[in-house]
């Protein structure tokens, strides 16, 4: 049989609806929520799709319009539905976060209400067979490990699945204090590493998380030498005060033994920074889908999170061509223009 | 005057005017719930009115806290802790377009609430009335004990009690409902019922009524008030009989039953600006008249003006001086500007 449905990447994970009161007012004193739809895995799938290739995301909704709303905001985004179930319960429920803006000295506040969320809820069975061999690479994070025993259950499942059905595993530790402790991450995470080719893990999550010592790219090629894992990133985001950030990260690929390393974006304003550190996931993914190259992976990866800083919302919104001139003006010293005509 | 009323507050997030859910970008955000809109209708009449439930120790918990505080409530009961406040969805229904929640309550810090949490001996201390509705005791099994105990406490401090059946289909089955709900008849004084909860809780039908088809029989709620407060020993019993024209369109009347006489209330024609709250803001304005001391007519007249107003004003709550339902009440149903 023909297949017809074939993405570049896949991913797995709980889709929220984020809530946030106007730019610089309180969520205490919020009349109006804008709704956006937010959520680690779909800001990757959404991050890739925009610069131009094919994925999906596989996850659960409440059969409700609030589910029909998201489901139509990943639509939007150029991100396949075909992998969503959606669930008929009574007790139905998308996972809500709130979130408010800093502005220095006050810094950013989430006020997470995602237990017992739909997605916490999902099955195997609800997953076609054929998913596992429909995508060049699949990705999710430790969120999908951490939210509850059950997603824990499938997300282990899932990534062996992926890997036997040929795909690439990519996964992003994100670790979240306030969802697991650090003992039961680094057990649960360790269990998955061996089956993971591309790993995005942060300084402070592999020094505190997984207790390891020594220098930052020898921390990063012992996951190499551990699990078997072929390329590391880390990113380093300085923060300057809430609205100015400098973001620059380094990679380690173990097939050439290598780190790449690029001056870092410097004075970012930052309008929101939920969902920059998804965006260089999409970034670098979509630089080693698209080239194959470590180098574009890196550029892609810096550039697509220093401009996702500047958008509101969990999304990324920057197509090929505009990352593509960040990526060009990154590396020119000479004039720059001063807006895009 | 003190009244207490205990129950769930929740956050409710509507789109824009009559945006449907999948359409709109944004949500306003407020607060309601059947015995917090009863104790915010009283604060607006002047009367020292506390309001009872648990909120998360969080800043969604605080906004619901200060959405009453603004209006004059008594907040100073209220437990912080558990985990989440509930949540319900509004679209705006209009013309034939019904209508539309969705509920996301399940696990709020009302429904984990435990009977450590409340110091009813404190919360009832010189109380005048407390009211509650049936949506309290159908959010979980530990509310309908919480429930049971503030009727006991109330009770015990010789606290006038009013309930408002409210019966939820979507929280507990009818015949849940009849069993928790009759146990906490026996501490009821004032029940109040729509043209539906009666039937719904008690099994109690109105003869020659179809309320979807917007006909109402007066003469069958007579006999409907009179077999709750035989069955109850209710003091009085009021009954709202809301005809549905439309989303928009709806008549609007009431009747009292004091166990001698029936009380009807003129008929209104009610073009809606928001009717969540209406039933609760009849509650508010039928409590505040008897505590006044208003006789049957005058009092259900009072309370029929009251909500009458409530669907013309955007929001879960009723905001109405004593001055402008009583007018309302005394024949001015012109709608011509107050200057």
């Amino acid at each position: 049989m023909e297949q017809r449905k074939s993405f570049d990447a896949l991913t797995f994970g709980e889709i929220m609806l984020r809530l946030s009161p106007e730019i610089n007012e309180r969520i205490v004193g919020g009349d109006v929520f804008k709704k956006c739809a937010g959520g680690s895995e779909l800001n990757v799938s959404s991050g890739i799709s925009l610069l131009g290739l094919r994925t999906g995301i596989i996850s659960k909704l409440p059969r409700n319009e609030i589910g029909t709303f998201i489901k139509n905001r990943i639509r939007f985004c150029g991100v396949s539905d075909d992998y969503l179930v959606y669930d008929d319960g009574g007790d139905a429920r998308l996972g809500i976060y709130y979130y408010e803006n800093g502005a220095h000295p006050r810094k950013p506040c989430v006020v997470y209400d995602r237990k017992n969320s739909s997605f916490n809820s999902i099955r195997l069975g609800e997953i076609p067979e054929e998913a596992y061999t429909s995508t060049r690479l699949f990705h999710t994070s430790g969120i999908s490990l951490a939210l509850s025993p059950r997603s824990r259950e499938v997300t282990d499942e899932i990534i062996r699945r992926f890997r036997k059905g040929g795909a690439k595993i990519s996964f992003d530790v994100n670790y979240r204090a306030n969802l697991w402790s650090e003992d039961e991450a680094r057990e649960s995470v360790g269990k998955v590493l061996p089956y993971v080719d591309i790993l995005f893990v942060s300084a402070e999550t592999s020094r505190r998380m997984f207790r390891k010592k020594g220098s930052l790219h020898d921390i990063m090629k012992s996951y190499c030498s551990d699990y078997g894992v072929r390329i590391v990133a880390t990113t380093d985001r300085r923060i300057i005060s809430p609205k100015i950030h400098t973001f620059g990260s380094i990679l380690y690929s173990a097939e050439e033994d290598a780190f790449y390393e690029e001056p870092p974006y410097t004075n970012i304003e930052v309008v929101d920074r939920i969902g920059s550190g998804d965006a260089y996931v999409a970034g670098v993914l979509f630089g080693l889908l698209k080239y194959g190259e470590n180098r574009k992976a890196l550029e892609f990866g810096n550039a697509t999170a220093a401009v996702k800083n500047t958008i509101p919302g969990d999304l990324p919104a920057s197509d090929f061509r505009e990352v593509e001139r960040l990526i060009r003006e990154h590396q020119n010293t000479g004039f720059q223009s001063e807006m895009d005509r | 005057m003190k009244t207490v009323t205990f129950g769930e507050i929740m956050l409710r997030l509507a789109p824009e005017g009559y945006y449907r859910f999948i359409q709109a970008e944004s949500f306003g955000a407020t607060y309601g719930g059947g015995e917090a809109n009863v104790a915010v209708s009283l604060a607006n009449f002047g009367v020292d009115s506390a309001f009872v439930t648990k909120l998360p120790k969080n800043d969604i918990g605080q906004a619901a806290v200060n959405s009453l505080r603004r209006y004059g409530v008594d907040t100073s009961k209220i437990t912080r802790g558990g985990d989440r406040i509930g949540i319900y969805f509004l679209e705006k229904g209009a013309s034939q377009r019904p209508s539309k929640v969705i509920y996301d309550r399940a696990g709020s810090a009302i429904a984990t609430a435990a009977s450590s949490d409340f110091n009813w001996d404190e919360i009832f201390g010189g109380a005048d009335w407390f009211h509650f509705t049936g949506i309290t005791p159908a959010i979980s099994d530990s509310a309908a004990a919480l429930c049971l105990e503030a009727c006991r406490a109330a009770k015990k401090h010789h606290v006038t009690v009013s309930c408002d059946l409210n019966y939820r289909k979507n929280l507990w089955s009818r015949e849940k409902a009849g069993r928790v709900m009759g146990g906490l008849m026996e501490y009821v004084d004032v029940c109040i019922s729509n043209e539906e909860d009666a039937s719904d809780v008690f099994g109690i039908k109105a003869a020659n009524t179809d309320v979807t088809g917007g006909k109402i029989s007066n003469e069958g709620y007579r006999e409907v008030a009179k077999k709750l407060a035989d069955a109850f020993h209710f003091d009085k019993v009021a009954i709202t009989l809301r005809g549905s024209i439309s989303a928009t369109d709806n008549n609007w009347a009431a009747m009292l039953y004091d166990g001698t006489d029936y009380y009807l209330s003129r008929n209104y024609l009610i073009h809606i600006v928001d009717r969540v709250g209406g039933g609760d803001s009849f509650g508010g304005g039928l409590i505040y008249a008897l505590l006044n001391g208003y006789h049957g007519q005058k009092a259900i007249d009072f309370a029929v003006a009251a909500s009458c107003l409530k669907h013309s004003i955007e929001g879960d709550f009723n905001h109405v001086s004593v001055d402008e339902v009583a007018k309302l009440a005394g024949g001015d149903a012109s709608g011509r500007v107050q200057r």
